[in-house]
């Protein structure tokens, strides 16, 4: 058998006591195998050693079914006692078992199964070269495929489901979509009745029995005998000795890796592709955190370095101007350094190159005898050196004399009048020039 | 007695836990790294600002620089020029000065030699002293006019006059 890409195909194993295989896989909302013996394919035997999509129920008699009624509590506060509720009810520690819970309309249905029995059960499946990533309570599997193979035809419908093997039965008796209750049975032609009756006291007219399993046809042989139970109302689905791996297959398809998943292997027992697929978002949202941490630590990083460079450079450029403008190496920094540099400017200044780069001492002689001109200022005495303008002078405006100061300073000569000007006995006025102080 | 979801949700706060760690940590270091990068530009605001203040100084250093650099170069090129004495015996053997000074002596900031000539006429006429300036101040290796004094006379354009002027020239070999 080549069955080619089962990577999107959802497996379902049923294992019996017997120790007979019967394996179902579905894609896409149908049936693509049946077989009960998949050591013919290699594939197959590929992907039940290791495929994160295959479910299997453990044996009828190691899965307890029961109902919980908490007390009327916010749903997260019931959430928290229910473990309690299943371990006052449960005939060993709950912390010995593995349990799944699933919620009804006003109850609660816990599916456990004793930690010792589901590790040998995944024993006795790994000597079967089989993996599965899930083992879910066979109740709850049945029941859906049950109400999607052969729909009920009112909410209210009372149903039993008959999961007849060679050795054992299992019977779940409820109605609406979630199972009431299960037995199981040693099977036997008689017992399939006696069973039922036990489970439900009255047997209901309109009752529905649905029979499946390699000996679903017998059990459906035994349940027409009852008078109480339309023959109509008894019914064999399509193939039914591989109904059992059939709703593994689709609870695998539905059901794995959501909410309501009721996958038992968990905790020490989880698969490992679970155990990855549970990780994974912590991972994702670890390794995202990290990233961005690194990316801001390296951007703080990175901006700290561009401006303590920056930092660095202006300082040396600071140091190297205060040293090219005192003429030395200036020991203090900062501003204490640049008041130094300021200082020490002139100090390190030639007057001789500057005047004789500039010529200005017989540009300035010039200026200074048009200004005078101008201003009706008669010069007695002119000095004119690279510090400046030293004169005497008269005129007959005393307000010439301010207007000559001004004018000779814009020429860029430094002179200035410290004394008031004298007033002369022929009524001009007489003042004295002198270089500015810098 | 610990349920699955008890030990499932242990190990949950347990990564958030570490998480929370990390990233505090680089909160801490980026809030750590912000501080110093602050601190860093207000240093840089700091050099700037000191940078500014010594802007006119950098100026007027680079320009008396490259003057001097000029400078040194012109006379490094050029010949020396005659002295003013010959100058003016030669060109204004009418306007000799009543006493006139030479002097040389090793600039210590450029190497180079300056000459100074300090002159001084009693009486001069102004045309005669502006000819004479002109004349120092257009070799091939000038004269420049360093100081002048002038008082004028009672008689018109005659003055009484001081003149310094300063020449640069290249150092003498030995």
């Amino acid at each position: 058998m080549r069955l080619g890409r089962l990577a999107s195909v959802h497996i379902g194993i049923d294992f019996t006591r017997t120790g007979s295989m019967r394996v179902v896989g579905v894609s896409r909302g149908a049936v693509v195998f049946e077989t009960d013996s998949p050591a013919k394919s290699d594939d197959l035997l590929e992907s039940l050693e290791e495929c994160r999509m295959c479910s299997a129920a453990p044996f009828f008699s190691e899965s307890i079914l029961m109902e919980l009624t908490p007390p009327p509590l916010p749903a997260k506060k019931v959430e928290r006692i229910l473990p309690s509720l299943l371990d006052i009810q449960l005939p060993f520690p709950a912390s010995e078992c593995m349990y799944v819970f699933s919620k009804g309309h006003a109850t609660y249905k816990a599916h456990a199964m004793r930690t010792a029995d589901l590790k040998a059960f995944l024993a006795k499946l790994a000597e079967a070269k089989c993996n599965p990533a899930r083992v879910v309570p066979p109740a709850a599997a049945v029941w859906a495929r049950a109400l999607a193979e052969i729909p009920p035809s009112s909410e209210n419908e009372v149903r039993a489901l008959f999961i007849c093997e060679e050795d054992y039965t299992l019977l779940i008796t409820g109605k609406g979509p979630e199972p009431g209750a299960q037995s199981v049975y040693k099977t036997g032609s008689e017992e399939h009745a006696r069973r039922l009756r036990l489970a439900l006291g009255t047997i209901p007219e309109d009752m529905v029995c649905i029979c499946a399993g390699s000996r679903g046809e017998s059990a459906k042989t035994s349940l027409l005998q009852l008078d109480t139970v339309n023959s109509k109302n008894i019914r064999v689905p399509d193939s039914p000795a591989f109904f059992m791996a059939r709703a593994l297959a689709f609870d695998s398809m539905v059901n794995s890796g959501k909410r309501g998943d009721l996958n038992l292997r968990t905790g020490a027992l989880m698969h490992d592709a679970g155990r990855r697929s549970e990780a994974a978002p912590l991972i994702r949202l670890c390794a995202v955190m990290a990233v961005c941490a690194i990316f801001i630590t390296s951007y703080s990083a990175f901006t700290f370095s561009r401006s303590s460079s920056r930092a660095d450079s202006s300082g040396e450029n600071l140091r190297s101007e205060i040293n090219a403008v005192a003429g030395y190496d200036v020991k203090p920094r900062g501003s204490a350094g640049v008041q130094v540099a300021l200082e020490a400017a002139g100090q390190n200044v030639d007057p001789a190159v500057e005047v004789y780069a500039a010529n200005s001492i017989k540009e300035a002689l010039s200026e200074i005898a048009l200004l005078a001109q101008q201003h009706s200022i008669t010069l007695h005495h002119i000095s004119l050196t690279h510090e400046g303008l030293t004169a005497s002078a008269s005129t007959a405006r005393s307000s010439s004399i301010d207007e000559f100061i001004s004018a000779v300073k814009s020429s860029g000569i430094r002179a200035e009048c410290t004394e008031a000007p004298a007033e002369k006995k022929d009524g001009s006025f007489g003042f004295f020039v002198h270089p500015a102080k810098l | 007695m610990k349920t699955q979801t008890a030990e499932k949700t242990d190990k949950r706060i347990a990564a958030l836990a570490v998480l929370s760690a990390v990233w505090a940590l680089s909160i801490l270091l980026s809030v750590w790294f912000a501080a110093k990068t602050n601190a860093a530009n207000r240093i840089t605001e700091r050099n700037n600002e000191l940078l500014q203040r010594l802007a006119p100084a950098v100026i007027s250093k680079k320009k008396y620089d490259e003057a001097q650099a000029k400078i040194v170069r012109h006379v490094m090129a050029a010949e020396e020029d005659a002295s003013t004495i010959s100058i003016l015996e030669e060109k204004f053997p009418g306007a000799q000065p009543d006493s006139i000074k030479e002097s040389t002596e090793i600039r210590e900031t450029t190497g180079l030699r300056m000459r100074t000539s300090f002159m001084k006429w009693k009486s001069v006429e102004i045309e005669t002293l502006s000819n004479i300036i002109s004349e120092l101040e257009s070799g091939s290796n000038p004269y420049r006019l360093y100081a002048i004094s002038i008082t004028p006379s009672r008689r018109d354009n005659i003055v009484e006059a001081e003149a310094e002027f300063i020449s640069f020239t290249k150092p003498k070999t030995p």
